[in-house]
Parts: structure tokens; sequence; C-alpha cells
């Protein structure tokens, strides 16, 4: 039988990470200094002014040279490093992470490489990332591992791609427990109510 | 890492009570409050994709939405031709292409869910309130289009007493073809507001949500606040 379908695929993630925002440095202007969207104001575009815009807009900027995007606080070399720290720190919990970090790292990694300058060389970022996510993702599997039966389990942390990882893997493995406490707890009722005494099945 | 170095759209102000809890994304506004339209259409997405039965339209979200789309489509017009605008034009289509995009998922999504259990839908008033003038007449039309299909290729040639589409049999007291979605599943959810101790199990359990927690959850534990908006599904 095929795997389960995700419910959100890693396209649409991309979509959501899109929305975030990121500081970008025009080079242009715009008439009216804002552009006026359906959502949001967006601006003010001023050559050498830094602002803050979603990262569609800022890829679209980029793309026709008209700004330079600056690379997030979250995804500079030290950053990294602190967070790696982290992950290494706590073998209970997931050190806090942008929600979408995965997918707007991989966006900026392959469409704004000259964003990756200096002390946070490209080569070097991408190896401390990879190294995140499989410190994080090795967490992960202990953390299924560990499943025996059906609980509320607090997931702080993870981002939208590492959900999706474990989506199908974790939710059947509890939605199957689920079912199975809903098959025993119809099988021992007509014990209790018979006898008036509970007697245990096993 | 500065926690609160994304924007003007955060509203998160307070750390919760666990230290290691940052707030970095726009997209953790709490409630309605200050949150985009387009924040508030992607929860509506996420939340129907993720819940087994269908939830109440948004229609205020969806007008709104669809009266700024065909604002936006005479502005764009109107700046065609003109240079100077020529990079304001593209980012606005850029973004109306974004905006119809999210809409139409969440359309279509909704669309699925009543594909799937439209006669159940048509015949629970609760869950008839749920949708739209227009998506009531598609189920409608599906059923029966749906209806029709199945006794021409196969209901007519059963004898007469098992020909309903909604009983298994004539005289069954309950429809039982009727399909209802299963709700005992588990879902991954994102706590916006503070919930305090919410009742999570038969014998008294009860788990605390508490702002910017992602649980694992059971879907019934949570059906209540998703629809009051204090819990999004992720």
């Amino acid at each position: 039988m095929p795997p389960p379908q995700l419910p959100v695929r890693p396209e649409e993630l991309e979509f959501f990470a899109e929305e975030e925002l990121i500081q970008i440095v025009p080079n242009c202007s715009v008439p009216n200094k804002y552009i006026e969207g359906i959502l949001d104001r967006y601006g003010p575009f001023e050559p050498n002014r830094v602002v803050e815009v979603p990262t569609w807009l800022a890829l679209q900027l980029h793309k026709r040279n008209k700004a330079r995007i600056l690379l997030p606080a979250w995804l500079t070399s030290d950053s990294l490093d602190e967070a790696i720290e982290r992950e290494r720190g706590s073998p209970d919990s997931f050190s806090a992470q942008p929600y979408h970090y995965m997918e707007l790292a991989c966006l900026l990694l392959e469409h704004a490489k000259d964003a990756f300058t200096g002390s946070d060389d490209y080569f070097k970022v991408r190896n401390k990332l990879a190294q995140l996510v499989n410190v994080r993702r090795h967490k992960m599997e202990e953390g299924l591992r560990q499943i025996s039966g059906t609980a509320t389990v607090r997931v702080n942390g993870l981002g939208g791609y590492e959900l999706n990882l474990i989506r199908n893997n974790f939710q059947g493995a509890l939605d199957m427990f689920l079912k199975l406490e809903a098959v025993e707890a119809a099988v021992s009722a007509p014990l209790v109510s018979a006898t008036g005494t509970f007697s245990s099945m096993s | 890492m500065d926690p609160n170095d994304s924007s003007q759209r955060d509203q998160s102000g307070q750390p919760s009570t666990s230290g290691m809890h940052h707030e970095y994304a726009t997209q953790d506004g709490s409630l309605d409050m200050g949150c985009s339209d387009f924040e508030l259409l992607k929860r509506a997405l996420l939340n129907e994709r993720m819940a087994p039965e269908i939830l109440q339209y948004k229609e205020e979200l969806v007008e709104r939405v669809k009266a700024g789309l065909k604002r936006q489509e005479t502005e764009i017009d109107a700046m065609e031709g003109q240079r100077d605008y020529e990079l304001v034009r593209q980012v606005l289509s850029y973004e109306q292409d974004r905006v119809r995009f999210l809409l139409k998922a969440y359309l279509r999504a909704r669309l699925e869910k009543i594909e799937q259990s439209a006669g159940s839908m048509l015949d629970t008033e609760a869950l008839r309130e749920r949708l739209s003038k227009q998506e009531r007449s598609y189920a409608s039309s599906f059923f029966v289009a749906m209806g029709r299909y199945m006794k021409s290729s196969v209901l007519n040639d059963l004898p007469p007493n098992y020909q309903s589409l909604v009983k298994r049999y004539e005289g069954e007291a309950e429809k039982r073809l009727l399909d209802t979605p299963d709700e005992a599943k588990y879902v991954f959810a994102r706590v916006l507001d503070d919930c305090g101790q919410v009742p999570d199990g038969p014998d008294g359990q009860t788990a605390e949500l508490r702002r910017g927690d992602t649980m694992a959850i059971k879907y019934t534990t949570v059906k209540a606040l998703v629809e009051a908006g204090q819990v999004c599904l992720l």
C-alpha cells in the first residue's frame, strides 16, 4: 500500500515560508516610496536604507538586481554554532528555531548566494545547517522509538519540515494506539456490567 | 539570537514561562489581532486540511480577500504602460498570484471534503450550517450526480430492497451508508493563546496548553479550541 499523502506538501511549506519577513537593502526607489499591496503596505523603499519585506518580495527584487538580501540573524555561522550546542545539551527538547527555518535557509542558499559573505561564508553556513538538522533528526528518531501508547506530546521547537518528516510515523502510531484502546475498551466493558465488579481481561 | 528580531507584525511581547521559548516568525501572532489576512487564510486552510470534519466557512474573510483581489486588478491595469510603475506592477501581480493561490487552495480543500461525505453533510443540520451557499448547492448536485451514476451502474441491478443510496436495506432505521469522518485521530496543533488545562482523556486527564506550544494531540481534545481560534493545526 503506498504511504499516505502528506496534507501539506513541501512546495506549500515553501510558499508559506516566503511570507516571512527578511531584511533587504534596496538600490532603487519606487514612486510614493511604498508599494500598496492587498494584504500589506511594503516599504519604504529608498536606496541604501534597510527595510523588512516578505521573503517572496526580497527574492523578486534580488532576481531583478534591485536589492541586496541580508542574512537573517538565526542563519549566521555563530547562531548556528550556538544552536548546535543547545541541541546537544538538551536531549529532551528541541531548541527553538523559526518554524520555516529549513525552507528559508534552502531558498537563500539557492537563490541568494551573495548574502553569505565574510565570516558567514556559504559553505560554512551550509555545513553547520546540515549538522544542526542531523542532530535534531537523531533526537526525533529517539523520540519516535519511545512511543508506547497514546499520549499528548509537546513538541515545541520543531519546524514545518520536521513535522512532515515524522508526521506519518508519529501520528500514524498514535492513531493506531487510539484505535487499539477503543477496541480494548469495547471488549472489556461488557464484563464490567455483567459481573458488577471490575475484572480485567489480561 | 535576538528573540524578537521579526517585525512590526509580531504581537508577541511576553515570553512564555519556559526559558527556551522564542517567538521568531511573525506567523506566531495570537488570535486574530494584528494578523494579516494571509495568515488567517493560511490557518483556515491548514485547519481544513488537518481536521477530519468540515469546519465553519470563513465567509467574512473570503469576501474581504476577494474584494481586495478585485480592487488590485483595477489598480494593476491602470499601471499598464507606465514605465515608472513597472516594478510596482510586477510586485503587485506576484502578490495577487499568491493570494489567489491561497484562496483557491482553501476553497478546494473544502470541496474535497464535501465530495468525500456529501451525503452526511446534506443530512445533518449542524454540518449543513457550516457550508457556504455555493457549497451547499455544489454538495446537492454532486450527491445527485453521484446517486444517478450509482443507480444506473450498480444499484438498479440489485434486488429491490437493497437499492437505496443511504441505507443498507429498506427498512433500516439509520442511514448507515452515509460516511461520517472518523474523529479519533491525532493532529499537530499550535497553541495561539493560553488555554490552561484542557480535558484530554476519559479518566479526567488534562493537558496544559500554553501559548506557543506545539503539541501532538487528539483532535477531539482541541476541536472546540480550533473553532474558537485559540489553537491552529499544523
